[in-house]
């Protein structure tokens, strides 16, 4: 569908933004490119619309090189969404998207049959939507409909430019995920600059990794994963996602902050610890934070009265989990076992607790709170 | 200096000599109008050329600013042996006078649109002039106005010198008054030129804010 | 065009002098003042000139204040001490009276003279020598079709004329509206011109008929046709300086001195300096100081 042949670009300054790039995107994929700033990625696909022209080689599509064609006709094929979103704030949501259809010269009904047919593709009533401004609008709203107006004149392939890097985690979360229904649907060539590891192995067929103007790899996110090609690919993916794919781990879910005690302390020490932090269970640890198990508040109740015990008598082990271990796994620990919590060990030492609260947090993308911010573990 | 109240005086100079004011206040109009018509007319073009070569935009707003800080009576003063006495002169001082403000908002009000929006329009497949008509201009009009404003109430005082090169105006009452030494009189021409220029500040302020586009208006 | 600033200078100066009191001292140096425009720029000067090389007096000349009711302000409190009026002008401007058709200048002179000492204690010294009075005056090219020689004769031309006169010429007793009531005048159009420009104005064909005093050099230099005010609206004006009795008083030789200088300008010597600063550019200090050189007054 879009073939870049020895495509290089020199910007007048000197700087060698692309070198010598071979690049084919199929029909009907979704195709990131990823990379540090200054790889190129933003220039390679500003180059499709001819936003930047290439100082060498030729990018064609459908077999038709671009340089031939029209720039105006050619970006009016081409949908195009970015990071600032772009909408236009004297034009009302519907004007906005029908920004194109109207250069295009389509008819008005055909036009407004469409602007409502994008706004339920989604999920903005078309009703409440069609008259509001876009400063009127969230974030994402906003974005949304940055997507459909590039959708709206039905063009073959879309442009998106980092477009939901600058929205909220959740918003972003949300936006990734009708992405990749929506292209299920329409089955479009997608072509999505980002640098967010996370979201190219979410919602791509293929990533395209870039450094100093060259693809250092182009495959799908699973062979990516299984088989990074040099030692930048595989810092760039990151060690933590190579053993895990795309499922969250133990570390996304987990606290880092954890209240723990020392076995040799006496009941009464831990009974006022777990009052002034709050907690109704402590992580016992040895001297060199090596895990022993965990002391919940019902036990040093229970033994309260002699006060010879020591925490080591109360302990109660449960099975902590690795560092890597995947979401699913998680989830079925304590759909099993019922725990309070479920402590994180690297080797034998104490690294983290997944508790149910943070286990939510850990998958809706929010940051992690310390243990002192937690709502209690009583559920 | 006058037995009578100088109040009762400036009424009867008011009635009496409504006809003389009538008559100034009208070449007054007409100048002023003239002129500001004109400024906007190379103002607006030349602001929105200069806010695509930047590096012109310092140099040309330069010289406008230069144009104003020339002591208006001096710039009268000195066009006459190039262009003699009469409207044409006073029209292209105040022309002059009235193109920094429009040009300067003009290139400050397309530089300040929002870069986004007229990304993309360009990457959508907007010509140069339709980012110019649906996107530039629509959004820094408001700031466009507010210049014209400013030159519209400068050039209405400004516009009282007129009658050192022999146009008329408002400046005929006021000078009459100052050689002859009737404070009435005086107040009879720079009371017109006061409420004038209050009044168009008024007008233009609420042609400004029916300018501001209004999604930009909305709550944010 | 730099009178033009100078003038505008000097209103706002009178008009800030007028709001505060003010009394000079007897130490303080003369004060001589004048119109804005040639003429009278240039007479403070010739004054200031001559009484500087005949007295111990110090002079101070600041010209180019204002017109006549300015003027006359400013000598009442006291801000300037001497400058040169027109005798028809203070009867009229001043006294508000107005001449008899037989009445010759030199009776003028004496009425004003008594007027104005009594009613304002200033004094009018001796006439400088030249008249000064007031002719309409037209373009060459004007004139052929009008065809004038006296004022009554473009009484019939005036439907289509546009007269252009100093700003203070229509608010004067003695000034425009009198003018045309006196001879019928119905003027197309009535333009304010400053005096400096007035003739340029009319030069190029603004203004087709303009009051031209009969000393300006520019009636000569750029040929223009002089009528005869045949009714004579325009009393005979002669030119002489008026001054403070405080300031004769306090300056007991001033009187005696500024009286040998009268009578020493003619018309002809008044309409060539006149010139010289108009049309040759040449600084009204430095022709004064020419012409009391040459005419031995000073050395």
């Amino acid at each position: 569908m879009i073939t870049f042949e020895h495509v290089s670009k020199k910007f007048a300054d000197g700087t060698e933004a692309l070198k010598d790039l071979n690049l084919h995107i199929e029909q009907g994929e979704l195709l990131t490119l990823i990379g540090p700033s200054g790889c190129g990625k933003t220039t390679t696909m500003k180059m499709i619309n001819r936003l930047i022209e290439p100082s060498g080689g030729q990018i064609s599509i459908d077999g038709k090189p671009i340089s031939d064609q029209d720039p105006v006709e050619l970006r009016r094929s081409i949908g195009y969404v970015i990071q600032q979103i772009g909408l236009l704030p004297h034009m009302t949501i519907a004007e906005n998207i029908a920004l194109i259809p109207k250069l295009k010269k389509w008819d008005k009904s055909k036009i407004d049959k469409r602007v409502d047919e994008m706004l339920n593709l989604v999920g903005l009533e078309p009703s409440v939507f069609r008259s509001r401004y876009p400063l009127e609008l969230s974030g994402g709203q906003q974005q949304r409909v940055g997507v459909i107006r590039a959708l709206a004149a039905e063009p073959p392939i879309i442009l998106m430019d980092e477009p939901f890097s600058a929205l909220d985690p959740i918003s972003r979360e949300q936006l990734q995920d009708e992405l990749v229904k929506l292209q299920k649907e329409i089955q479009k060539t997608i072509v999505f600059v980002t640098h967010d590891m996370d979201e190219a192995m979410k919602i791509a067929d293929r990533i395209a990794i870039m450094k100093d103007g060259e693809i250092l790899q182009l495959d799908t996110p699973d062979r990516l994963l299984r088989h990074p090609k040099n030692e930048f690919v595989r810092n760039f993916i990151g060690d933590e996602r190579m053993a895990k794919g795309q499922a969250p781990t133990a570390v996304d879910l987990m606290i880092q902050k954890v209240a723990t005690v020392k076995e040799s302390r006496g009941l009464a020490e831990a009974f006022r610890l777990m009052k002034s932090e709050r907690v109704d269970s402590l992580v016992v640890t040895g001297p060199e934070q090596e895990y022993k198990g965990v002391v919940t508040l019902d036990q040093v109740q229970k033994h309260y009265e002699s006060d010879t015990k020591r925490i080591a008598d109360v302990i109660e082990m449960i099975e902590p989990i690795q560092r890597n271990t995947l979401y699913p796994e998680i989830a079925k620990r304590f759909a099993e076992k019922q725990p309070i919590s479920i402590p994180v060990v690297e080797g034998d030492k104490l690294t983290g607790l997944v508790t149910r609260s943070s286990m939510m947090r850990g998958l809706a993308g929010l940051e992690q709170l310390g243990y002192k911010e937690e709502e209690p573990l009583n559920e | 200096m006058n037995d009578k109240n100088f109040f009762v005086l400036f009424i009867e100079t008011m009635q009496n000599r409504w006809d003389d004011i009538f008559v100034a206040l009208q070449e007054h109009l007409f100048l002023s109008f003239i002129s500001i018509i004109i400024a906007i007319l190379i103002s607006v073009p030349l602001g929105i050329f200069i806010s695509r070569r930047k590096k012109l935009a310092e140099p040309f707003i330069a010289v406008a600013a230069i144009f104003q800080t020339v002591p208006s009576l001096a710039l009268f003063g000195f066009l006459i042996p190039f262009l003699g006495i009469g409207n044409i002169t006073a029209i292209i001082a105040l022309t002059v006078y009235a193109l920094l403000p429009i040009l300067r908002n003009t290139y400050t009000g397309i530089t300040s649109v929002d870069q986004s929006s007229i990304e993309a329009g360009r990457g959508m497949g907007m010509t140069n002039m339709q980012i110019l008509m649906k996107i530039e201009v629509p959004l820094s009009l408001p700031v466009i106005m507010a210049g014209v404003r400013t030159a519209t109430v400068l050039t209405i005082g400004v516009a009282t010198l007129a009658t050192f090169v022999g146009a008329g105006g408002l400046g005929d009452i006021i000078y009459r008054g100052l050689t002859s030494n009737k404070d009435e009189l005086v107040l009879a021409g720079a009371l017109p030129a006061t409420i004038l220029a209050l009044g168009f500040d008024l007008i233009l302020k609420l042609l400004e804010n029916a300018a501001t586009p209004k999604g930009v208006k909305a709550k944010k | 065009m730099k009178r033009l600033t100078v003038l505008l200078l000097g209103i706002v100066m009178v008009l800030a002098a007028c709001g505060g009191d003010s009394g000079s001292e007897e130490s303080d140096p003369i004060v001589i003042s004048g119109k804005p425009w040639t003429e009278q720029y240039i007479l403070p000067h010739l004054l200031a000139e001559y009484i500087k090389a005949n007295s111990d007096y110090e002079v101070e000349v600041d010209a180019g204040v204002g017109e006549v009711n300015i003027l006359q302000q400013a000598l009442i409190d006291g801000d300037i001490d001497m400058y040169v009026e027109y005798t028809g002008t203070g009867l009229e401007a001043v006294l508000k009276e107005s001449a008899e058709s037989d009445e010759s200048a030199d009776e003028i002179f004496e009425r004003v003279k008594e007027g104005y000492k009594e009613e304002y204690n200033l004094v009018w010294l001796e006439p400088l020598g030249f008249e000064n009075g007031y002719t309409l005056a037209m373009t060459q090219e004007t004139n052929k079709e009008v065809n004038a020689e006296t004022f009554s004769d473009i009484v019939p031309a005036s439907d289509d004329m546009v007269f252009g006169g100093p700003h203070t010429f229509y608010e004067r007793e003695d000034g425009y509206d009198a003018l045309v009531e006196a001879y019928g005048f119905h003027f197309k159009d009535e333009v304010s011109l400053d005096p400096n420009i007035m003739y340029d104005a009319l030069n190029e064909g603004e203004v087709d008929v303009i009051p031209a005093f009969t000393t300006d050099g520019r009636i000569a230099r750029f040929d223009l046709v002089t009528t005869k005010d045949d009714k004579q609206f325009f009393p005979p004006y002669y030119a002489a300086p008026i001054v403070r009795q405080e300031v004769l008083d306090s300056h007991p030789d001033l009187e005696k001195v500024v009286n040998e200088f009268a009578g020493s300008i003619s018309e002809e010597e008044m309409s060539e300096m006149n010139a010289k600063v108009d049309m040759d550019g040449e600084e009204p200090e430095d022709v004064a100081v020419e012409f009391l050189t040459e005419k031995g007054l000073i050395d």
